[in-house]
C-alpha cells in the first residue's frame, strides 16, 4: 500500500537499503596517491580538481572587478578583455568543456553534477532555454538540476542571501550555460548560523513607515470636587519612521521618530456659588509632541511571512507645540504650563504579512502608559484635583521595508 | 588483478598489511575503495572532495590495522573510519563548524514511487547538493544508524538541532525526489 507519510526510521531505511551497497570506482590515481603518503611523500592531489578550483575562484574574482567572459556555444571560454593576464587565460581555458570530457569520459548523473559544480563558465548569453528548447533531453537535466535553485522564494522564510552561480551543461550538440543568481534557500544552515544578518526572519535592517490613531483613556482620575467637569478625549495620531534591527529570527530591536498629535477637550461646568450660578466652558487643548520610540520585539511564530511579534518599549517625548481653545477662544499655552517630557511605556503587538520578498504589511495594536503631560495644565484649569494616568490606545499599521 | 584480489582471503589481506607489505595494501584498497568511496561520496559534495576524504582513510586504516581487533566486520571498522574521517575533514576545512536549532520544518508528502525509481548516483547527488550540517546530520542517522543522541556528541551539538537538522534534510530531500518525479512525468508527456 502507497504511503504518503513516513517515519523518520522508515526513511531512513529506505536511503539505507538503497546505498549500503552502493560502490563508485575511484579515479586511476588514487593509489598512487595513497602509495606516496605511506612512502611519506604526498603527491600534489586532485591537480585537475586544483585547476578547476583555481578557476571557479579567478572567475568569481574576475566578476567581482567587472571583468566579462563570453563563452560561446564550441565549448571554448575566451575572454574578452585584454588586461586579464595570460595566466588567467590558461586557466580559465582548463576548465573548458574538453577539459570536462577528458575528465568525466563516460557522463553518468554524478559526474555531470561533479562536472557541473566544478567547471564554472560566465556567459552574458542570456536565453539559456532558448538554446534549451533544442534539445528535450537537455531541458530535462536542467530542470532537474535548476528546479529547486531558481524557483523564486516561496515565503520570507527563505534566506535572503543570494549566491552567484554558474553551471555548464553539455552534450554533444550544445553547450549551454545558466548564469544565476542562487536563491539559497532552506539549505544553507552555515549561512544561516555563521552570517550574522542572514536569516530565515529577515535578519539585518528593516524600515517601518507608520500610522496610528488611537485615543486617550484615563486610568485614573477623580472630579469628585468638581463633579461638573467632564472629560472627553479625542483621537490622536502619530506618524512614525522607525527602523529596526533583527538581533535573531525571533528578537528585533526598533527605534525611531514618531510625530503626534493629540487633542483632549473638556467640559467643565463651575458650580461654584461663589458666583451665583453655573459657568459652563467647552475647552480643547491640542498639543504635538515628538516621540521617539525604543522598543524590543519578540517573534511568537519564529515565521517572516505570516509574523506575530510582542512588543515591549520605552517612548520618550518632547513637548514642540500647543494651544488651548476655550468657548472658540484660542490662545497658546503658556510653556510653563506644560511638562516637557514625558516618558511612558508601552506594549502591544503586531503582526505582518508579507507582501513581496521586501516588504511586509504591519498591523497591530499597543497600549502606552504615560506620566501625565496635562497635569500642570489641569491643575489651571481644575484646581488641581485631576492626576491623570493617561494611556493612549493605538491602531497601528505600517509598512516594513526589510532587506 | 580481481582474480588475484579474490584470492587473498581477507585474513590474509589484514596479516599481509600488519607486515606492511604493499603488494596486500594494495590488494585491499583494490577490494574496499570502491565500498568506501561510496561513503564518502556522502559526505563530500563531489568527486574530487571524496576521493581526499578516501586518501585519508586508507592511510587511517594502514597506519593503524593492528587497532582492529578481529572481532567484528573489517569493512565495519573500514566504515567506521571513513565516516570519522570524513567528518574529521569537513570539520577541518570548516564546512561544517556550528549549527543551530531550526525551528519548523513542514512536512511534506513522500511519493515513494519516485523514490524508487531514482537511482543510487541521483540520490547520491541529492545528498551532496544539501549543505554540510544538513548531509552531515543525515548521512550519520540515515545511513549509518547512529541516534541522534550519539550524533549530537560526535558533533558536538544538541540533540534537538541533530533532530532539527535531520528534519530538514529529510523535508529538502522528499522535496526534491517528489520534483524529480514531477520531471520523469513531464519527460514521459514530451
Amino acid at each position: 500500500m502507497r504511503r504518503l507519510f513516513f517515519s523518520d526510521t522508515d526513511f531512513a531505511r529506505l536511503f539505507r537499503d538503497k546505498l549500503r551497497s552502493h560502490k563508485v570506482q575511484p579515479t586511476s590515481n588514487l593509489w598512487s596517491r595513497i602509495e606516496s603518503d605511506l612512502n611519506g611523500t604526498k603527491k600534489v592531489r586532485n591537480r585537475k580538481g586544483g585547476i578547476l578550483i583555481v578557476t571557479g575562484t579567478i572567475i568569481i574574482a574576475l566578476v567581482s572587478i567587472g571583468y566579462f567572459v563570453e563563452t560561446n556555444l564550441k565549448h571554448e571560454a575566451q575572454i574578452t578583455n585584454s588586461n586579464v593576464t595570460s595566466d588567467i587565460i590558461n586557466a580559465i581555458n582548463h576548465s573548458n568543456q574538453s577539459a570536462v570530457n577528458k575528465q568525466y569520459p563516460a557522463v553518468t548523473e554524478s559526474d555531470r553534477a561533479t562536472a557541473i559544480s566544478s567547471v564554472t563558465h560566465i556567459s552574458k548569453q542570456e536565453p539559456v532555454f532558448i538554446q534549451l528548447e533544442e534539445d528535450i533531453g537537455e531541458l530535462l537535466d536542467v530542470s532537474q538540476n535548476m528546479d529547486y535553485r531558481k524557483k523564486p522564494n516561496e515565503t520570507l522564510t527563505s534566506l535572503p542571501f543570494r549566491s552567484l552561480r554558474f553551471n555548464t551543461f553539455n552534450n554533444q550538440a550544445n553547450h549551454i550555460i545558466e548564469t544565476s543568481y542562487r536563491q539559497v534557500v532552506e539549505d544553507n544552515p552555515l549561512l544561516l548560523n555563521n552570517t550574522a544578518p542572514t536569516n530565515a526572519c529577515n535578519m539585518g535592517w528593516y524600515v517601518q513607515l507608520g500610522a496610528s490613531y488611537g485615543y486617550y483613556r484615563l486610568l485614573t482620575n477623580s472630579f469628585h470636587n468638581n463633579p461638573g467637569t467632564s472629560v472627553k478625549f479625542s483621537p490622536g495620531y502619530v506618524t512614525t519612521f522607525q527602523f529596526g534591527y533583527r538581533l535573531s529570527k525571533r528578537i528585533a530591536i526598533q527605534t525611531g521618530i514618531s510625530g503626534m498629535r493629540a487633542e483632549v477637550n473638556y467640559e467643565s461646568v463651575n458650580k461654584n456659588k461663589r458666583f451665583g450660578s453655573l459657568v459652563k466652558r467647552d475647552n480643547s487643548i491640542q498639543f504635538t509632541y515628538a516621540q521617539c520610540p525604543l522598543s524590543i520585539k519578540y517573534n511568537l511564530t519564529g515565521d517572516c511571512k505570516r509574523t506575530i511579534e510582542l512588543q515591549a518599549g520605552y517612548v520618550f517625548s518632547r513637548y514642540i507645540s500647543g494651544k488651548s481653545i476655550i468657548n472658540t477662544l484660542t490662545y497658546n499655552i503658556e510653556e510653563q504650563d506644560i511638562k516637557k517630557n514625558q516618558h511612558a511605556v508601552t506594549l502591544g503587538i503586531e503582526a505582518g504579512s508579507a507582501l513581496t520578498q521586501n516588504l511586509s504589511l504591519r498591523y497591530g495594536i499597543s497600549a502606552s502608559c504615560n506620566t501625565s503631560m496635562l497635569t500642570s495644565i489641569e491643575s489651571e484649569r481644575l484646581n488641581d484635583l485631576y492626576r491623570p494616568v493617561p494611556m493612549f490606545i493605538a491602531a497601528n499599521i505600517g509598512l516594513q521595508l526589510h532587506k | 588483478m580481481n582474480k588475484e584480489i579474490a584470492i587473498q582471503s581477507e585474513a590474509e589481506l589484514i596479516r599481509g598489511c600488519l607486515q606492511r607489505e604493499r603488494k596486500c595494501q594494495w590488494l585491499l584498497y583494490q577490494r574496499y575503495a570502491p565500498v568506501l568511496l561510496s561513503v564518502t561520496m556522502r559526505y563530500a559534495v563531489d568527486k574530487p572532495q571524496a576521493e581526499d576524504m578516501l586518501q585519508e582513510t586508507f592511510i587511517k586504516v594502514f597506519n593503524h590495522i593492528e587497532s582492529f581487533r578481529s572481532e567484528g566486520s573489517f569493512e565495519g571498522w573500514m566504515r567506521r573510519i571513513a565516516v570519522h574521517t570524513s567528518i574529521e575533514w569537513l570539520r577541518k576545512h570548516q564546512f561544517i563548524s556550528q549549527m543551530a536549532e531550526i525551528e519548523t520544518t513542514p512536512l511534506n508528502q513522500f511519493q515513494e514511487d519516485a523514490f524508487h525509481k531514482l537511482a543510487a548516483d541521483d540520490l547520491i547527488r541529492m545528498i551532496q547538493d544539501l549543505s554540510p550540517g544538513y548531509r552531515t546530520v543525515f548521512n550519520l542517522y540515515a545511513i549509518e544508524g547512529y541516534t541522534h543522541r550519539e550524533i549530537a556528541e560526535m558533533l558536538n551539538i544538541s540533540e534537538g538541532t541533530s533532530k532539527s537538522q535531520f528534519a530538514r534534510a529529510r523535508y529538502i530531500l522528499e522535496k526534491r525526489i517528489n520534483q524529480s518525479q514531477k520531471i520523469n512525468y513531464a519527460a514521459a508527456v514530451l
